[in-house]
């Protein structure tokens, strides 16, 4: 703000050290098609911080957010809801058949009555675990998944890789994640292709009779929860 | 769109390591996920919609870039596209800005607003006296449509045969339909299919692959 030379002279060394951002003004004013190839390679090279901040840099002067709700969303997912929230569900499921029955009927009625509505994840159904079933969750399209109970998801869940192959391989992808299955496992995958989301609620592992609920929450990992590991049995160490 | 994001079935990508802890790893992708919601407040510049641009990165960019760039490319568009920003605003962000015009009295979602937001009911199910045409246990053929927008149904089901095994009621549909076509309100279901009806012999035998299908997307078999 306050500098108006923004067109040539002194802003242009500001513009060409920003030269990934440079393409998209460039592009505004060539010829489409070829432009848009452009902008596309010079994407891949962008500096992502750069264009980050540019992006909430203009939105804040305009008004249109408030750079303090930008930090609320990033703690609440660091610090208030994270898989830490589906493991005291999965201990509980673990204590409380009844619990379980119920989550497994209706999974939506359980996160309402405790209060654990959100956004991306609010008609939510569990699968479970067992000696001859095995659960898997995956989004091929996308990224879908339970945020309210799990938090955000892992990079290796939103990964081209595992989108595209545990559809077709899924015992394939959990072997090179180290969970060989036997042949007479029966494996579901469920691809999140709706606004259902998925909780897997895994075996409880040997060893961990006579625990408590937060005791056995500690034994929770998140992939676990996603279907993509078993618990290792306690004492076994990892 | 049968576009590059629709990758269920396909081979030659190398599985990455499972990474653990919270998944914003660098302080981009932070702001940048963070800017994405808290934008959900602010007019054209909402959530909604944000796959449609994401599926319509040129697939060689889309495969290159990380995820979290693949959003702001997204975000960048649709911002773009909606008004809300400009291209030039973008690649000069302390230069001249271009008027948007939001309704009297805007705010954009303070901290608690934005939280309150997260934490919200998202519930798509919509009450409806529509029955659903199907019943747990139906037979069903996922119908072979490529449809040019946005789909929810992944290639790979297409015009294989599931069964029905779970009734959702009727959910907001998000598909994208040619304009003014109204279908009203569409049950969801999950459909089981078995490997070996996607994939053939490669499939294998006690393999089942869920995919929750509207009723526009299936047809008796």
């Amino acid at each position: 703000m306050g500098n108006d030379k923004s067109d040539d002279g002194v802003s242009r060394r500001d513009f060409l050290s920003r030269s990934s951002l440079v393409a998209t003004t460039v592009v505004a004013g060539a010829a489409a098609t070829p432009a848009v190839a452009q902008l596309s390679e010079d994407y891949v090279q962008s500096d992502f911080s750069v264009r980050t901040k540019a992006l909430v840099s203009v939105l804040t002067r305009k008004n249109l957010i408030d750079p303090k709700a930008i930090d609320a969303v990033v703690d609440y997912y660091e610090n208030t809801v994270g898989p830490h929230v589906g493991a005291r569900l999965v201990a509980r499921s673990w204590l409380d058949a009844d619990f379980k029955r119920r989550m497994l009927q209706d999974m939506r009625a359980v996160a309402r009555e405790l209060g654990l509505t959100g956004v991306q994840g609010t008609d939510l159904i569990a699968v479970e675990n067992t000696p001859k079933v095995h659960n898997l969750v995956v989004c091929t399209l996308c990224s879908c998944y339970p945020w309210p109970i799990l938090g955000l998801p892992p990079t290796w869940y939103k990964d081209t890789a595992y989108r595209a192959r545990s559809v077709i391989d899924p015992r394939g992808v959990l072997a090179e994640f180290g969970l060989k299955l036997p042949d007479e496992v029966e494996v579901r995958v469920w691809d999140s292709t709706a606004e259902v989301r998925y909780l897997v609620i895994p075996e409880r592992p040997a060893g961990s009779d006579g625990m408590n609920e937060d005791q056995l929450m500690a034994l929770v990992t998140r992939d676990s929860m996603i279907g993509a590991e078993k618990l290792t049995p306690v004492g076994k160490g990892a | 769109m049968n576009g590059i994001h629709d990758l269920g079935g396909m081979d030659g990508f190398t599985l990455v390591e499972r990474d653990q802890g919270f998944p914003l790893h660098e302080a981009w992708e932070r702001e940048c996920w963070g800017t994405v919601l808290a934008l959900a407040g602010t007019p054209s510049a909402g959530i909604g919609g944000g796959r449609k641009f994401i599926e319509r990165i040129p697939p060689a960019l889309y495969l290159s870039l990380p995820y979290y760039a693949r959003v702001l490319y997204a975000r960048e568009r649709a911002l773009i596209g909606g008004g809300v920003v400009t291209a030039e605003e973008l690649a000069n962000p302390e230069g001249p800005l271009t008027p948007f015009k939001v309704p009297a009295g805007f705010r954009p979602f303070t901290p608690a607003q934005v939280v309150a937001y997260l934490k919200r009911d998202s519930s798509e199910v919509i009450e409806t006296d529509v029955a659903p045409r199907f019943a747990v246990g139906a037979t069903v053929r996922a119908r072979n449509e490529h449809p040019a927008g946005h789909t929810r149904m992944p290639r790979y089901v297409r015009g294989r045969m599931g069964r029905v095994v779970k009734l959702h009621g009727a959910h907001r549909f998000e598909d994208e339909l040619p304009a003014g076509v109204d279908i009203g309100p569409q049950q969801l279901y999950t459909v089981a299919f078995d490997a070996r009806e996607l994939w053939g012999r490669r499939g294998h035998a006690n393999d089942v692959i869920h995919a929750e299908l509207w009723e526009y997307h299936l047809e008796s078999a």
